[in-house]
């Protein structure tokens, strides 16, 4: 270390904070690295990508069909933000991270939770912004079907990288939305295929909330499988 | 001698297999695509084997399952894992470390794609074997068709090779997910585009299609061509793929520059290689998308391309399949069937006897039931959302499986509709006519026949247990129908024996109908 370093660490010892100030600082400074960790950014920007397609479904009318049959598309873009959500489990410290602290449940939960509500949010700016009810162009499910598909698949995987870790959740999601597209096409109605039941049909938002609650529980609580990969 | 030479000749040796293959064996042994089994496996059993169960036991028709049921369950799987394992080295950041190895990155990345691929292909194998094996048990006539399994086969291949390149150009942990929803998409709208009939060159290379008519390939051969047209495409994109991942720097290819110099300098036969296969893709591609614009629907033989075949003519290619009937019902009124409906002839003969037991003898009964393939049956047929039509002298009902049997069949539907037919045919006369309407074709005019016809054939039908005739249900009408079918059947037989003229001469009222 240069005198010229030693100098600036002792100014920056001078200028320190209080420590309530402090006490925030680290935490907002723990919270940031947990999220750049975790890819958060780049998941936000893809999670912006999803909406823009969203957006470029509804108005240029790349499906067809009424009623459910018009769900297909916003739902398969709703599986590729709830995978996105999934992959952003992955922790790229393996075990050690394990030992840091008490407050990686928090961060775990605080992060899923904030990605599905962007997602959310983002879908829902996609569709308002190509919100024409004279052109016969809006989303069929309403918001209210982008958030019980978000968050249900979601569920789904975090549930999934408690097993094959982080980096490989999103083969739920996407497994999950494959078995929907064809209970939606085939008029299954099964409970556990809730994405293809209206979103208004209320066994179907229980069994959505149930999956993401017990994701997110067991998520929040062990965390992702560490392979020996690290991957 | 050198030593290699000695080794060479001891008893029992065996020469090591090569560089490549020990590869590619340990990428299969540790391929990430083994965790998409499981989803895999519930998948299939949830909609194709469960839908290719349900379908009559027809192997044109079950074989369809393979490529519009599982097809699209493996895209996304194929897509995700190969983006993946095209994506490992950049998302390892081990370029680098890597780039002192001794074979160049295309092959280790040729080794990585060809374990994944194995999976998938293998996994694709398998359903396509489930589902045939499953069809060889109930089939009565054919054998499996090799077609779909051949395009499914290649277009997963294609989807696999676009897809890794796609995660080697642009390695990340979000590639894998967004490319599989990216190609998830795109075969989603072909679908959209064949299904809806277009005659669009995207509808016709989409490996996922609408299901055909039943009598597809039964009475008539079907031609390969759009199989052969897929193939041509996909084969193509794979080999557009892959050459582009040898060639471009991005994923540790040899480089654009110099590329259509044979003899640049600095991986010189490599860049060659890529070009070539890049080259040759594409124009296969070009070649097969041209094709697929050519495509015509044909009525008998599915669809057609001219230019595979060397002429312009379509019906050159409709050839009949030869086959012997099978029959079976009594002397007086037999009923025959293609040999491939074998097993719906006990319920055809039993819903026949039902109906002839109350119409025998009576004029314009028919005196055998036939089935031909449902495109001989005269248009009024389909319009009137009938089985079959009784034509000719002597009378013969002529009928088609196909619009008596439901994909997903259903046995009071099937033994209905032909007692629906004969006893229509008996009592009332024709199905109908077609009239034409300026600018919009002929419209079907359907003959239900007058109160008193409907009364009796609806009282008939009630008799032996079948539905009323689709039309006026009415009081009046339901009521005389429900005293006729109360009569003792040698009573009615010899009331429409003594009335059945006046009845169709529609001389007779509803008050006439004991």
């Amino acid at each position: 270390m240069s005198a010229a370093d030693s100098a600036s660490v002792t100014r920056a010892r001078h200028v320190a904070p209080s420590a309530a100030g402090s006490a925030w600082v680290a935490a907002t400074h723990l919270t940031w690295l947990h999220l750049r960790s975790r890819q958060v950014p780049a998941a936000l920007a893809a999670l912006a990508g999803c909406a823009v397609v969203l957006w470029a479904a509804l108005t240029y009318h790349w499906w067809h069909g009424a009623g459910q049959a018009a769900t297909e598309l916003p739902m398969i873009i709703e599986g590729c933000a709830a995978a996105i959500i999934a992959v952003t489990a992955h922790n790229p410290f393996g075990e050690p991270e394990r030992a840091t602290g008490r407050w990686l449940p928090f961060l775990r939960l605080g992060t899923a939770l904030a990605l599905c509500g962007a997602a959310v949010g983002l879908l829902a700016l996609g569709a308002a912004a190509a919100y024409d009810p004279q052109s016969r162009v809006y989303l069929g499910t309403g918001i209210l079907g982008v958030a019980e598909n978000v968050m249900g698949f979601a569920g789904v995987g975090l549930i999934v990288s408690l097993v094959t870790g982080g980096l490989l959740a999103w083969t739920g999601p996407l497994g999950y939305l494959a078995i929907s597209q064809f209970a939606l096409v085939a008029n299954y109605s099964e409970p556990l295929t809730w994405a293809a039941r209206p979103a208004t049909d209320r066994g179907g938002w229980i069994t959505a909330m149930v999956v993401f609650a017990i994701g997110l529980a067991a998520f929040a609580i062990r965390g992702p499988r560490v392979r020996p990969s690290g991957e | 001698m050198t030593a290699a030479v000695v080794e060479g000749t001891r008893p029992g040796w065996r020469r090591p297999s090569p560089l490549f293959a020990r590869i590619v064996r340990m990428e299969i042994r540790h391929s990430t695509f083994v965790w998409g089994l499981p989803l895999l496996a519930v998948l299939f059993l949830f909609d194709p084997f469960r839908t290719a169960s349900a379908y009559p036991d027809l192997w044109p028709l079950r074989a369809t399952v393979v490529l519009n049921k599982f097809w699209p369950d493996c895209v996304p799987f194929a897509a995700g894992f190969s983006a993946w394992a095209g994506s490992r080295e950049g998302r390892r950041h081990v370029f680098d470390l890597l780039g002192t190895t001794a074979r160049p990155a295309w092959t280790r990345q040729l080794c990585s794609f060809a374990g994944t691929l194995a999976w998938g292909n293998a996994a694709f194998g398998a359903g396509a074997a489930v589902v045939y094996v499953k069809t060889a048990t109930s089939a009565t006539w054919g054998g499996p068709p090799i077609w779909p399994v051949v395009a499914g086969a290649v277009a997963l291949t294609a989807v696999s090779a676009l897809a890794f390149t796609l995660g080697a150009l642009f390695p990340g942990r979000f590639t894998a997910p967004i490319v599989a929803v990216g190609i998830m998409v795109v075969v989603l709208e072909a679908f959209r585009e064949a299904v809806s009939m277009s005659g669009g060159p995207v509808g016709v290379l989409s490996p996922d299609g609408a299901v055909p008519p039943m009598d597809s390939g039964i009475f008539y051969h079907v031609l390969p061509d759009v199989s052969i047209v897929q193939v041509i495409f996909f084969a193509g994109a794979a080999l557009g793929a892959i050459g582009l991942l040898g060639l471009t720097p991005r994923a540790g290819g040899v480089g654009w520059r110099g590329a259509l110099a044979a003899t640049s300098a600095g991986g010189a036969r490599l860049r060659t290689l890529a070009t070539a296969v890049f080259a040759g893709g594409v124009a296969l591609a070009v070649g097969g998308f041209g094709l697929a614009g050519t495509a015509q629907g044909t009525v008998l033989a599915g669809t057609q391309i001219p230019l595979l075949h060397g002429s312009g003519s379509g019906s050159s290619a409709e050839r009949p399949i030869p086959y012997t009937p099978v029959c079976g019902g009594s002397a007086s009124f037999p009923v025959c069937l293609h040999p491939a409906y074998r097993s719906y002839l006990g319920p055809a003969v039993k819903s026949f006897d039902l109906v002839m037991s109350e119409l025998a003898g009576l004029p314009g009964t028919p005196v055998r039931a036939t089935e031909v393939a449902g495109q001989a049956l005269p248009a009024i047929v389909l319009e009137g959302s009938a089985d079959g039509i009784v034509a000719g002298t002597p009378p013969v009902y002529e009928f088609s499986m196909d619009d008596a049997l439901a994909l997903v069949p259903d046995p009071a539907q099937f033994q209905d509709g032909f007692e629906q037919d004969i006893a229509h045919a008996v009592i009332v006369g024709p199905l109908g006519r077609l009239v034409p309407v300026p600018g919009s074709g002929d419209t079907f005019e359907p003959d239900t026949g007058n109160p008193a016809q409907q009364a009796v054939l609806n009282g008939l039908l009630r008799a032996i247990g079948s539905q009323p005739y689709p039309g006026n249900q009415s009081a009046p009408i339901a009521g005389a129908a429900a005293r006729f079918a109360a009569l003792p059947t040698a009573t009615r037989h010899a009331w429409l024996v003594a009335n059945l003229a006046a009845l169709k001469a529609g001389h007779l009222t509803l008050s006439q109908i004991p």
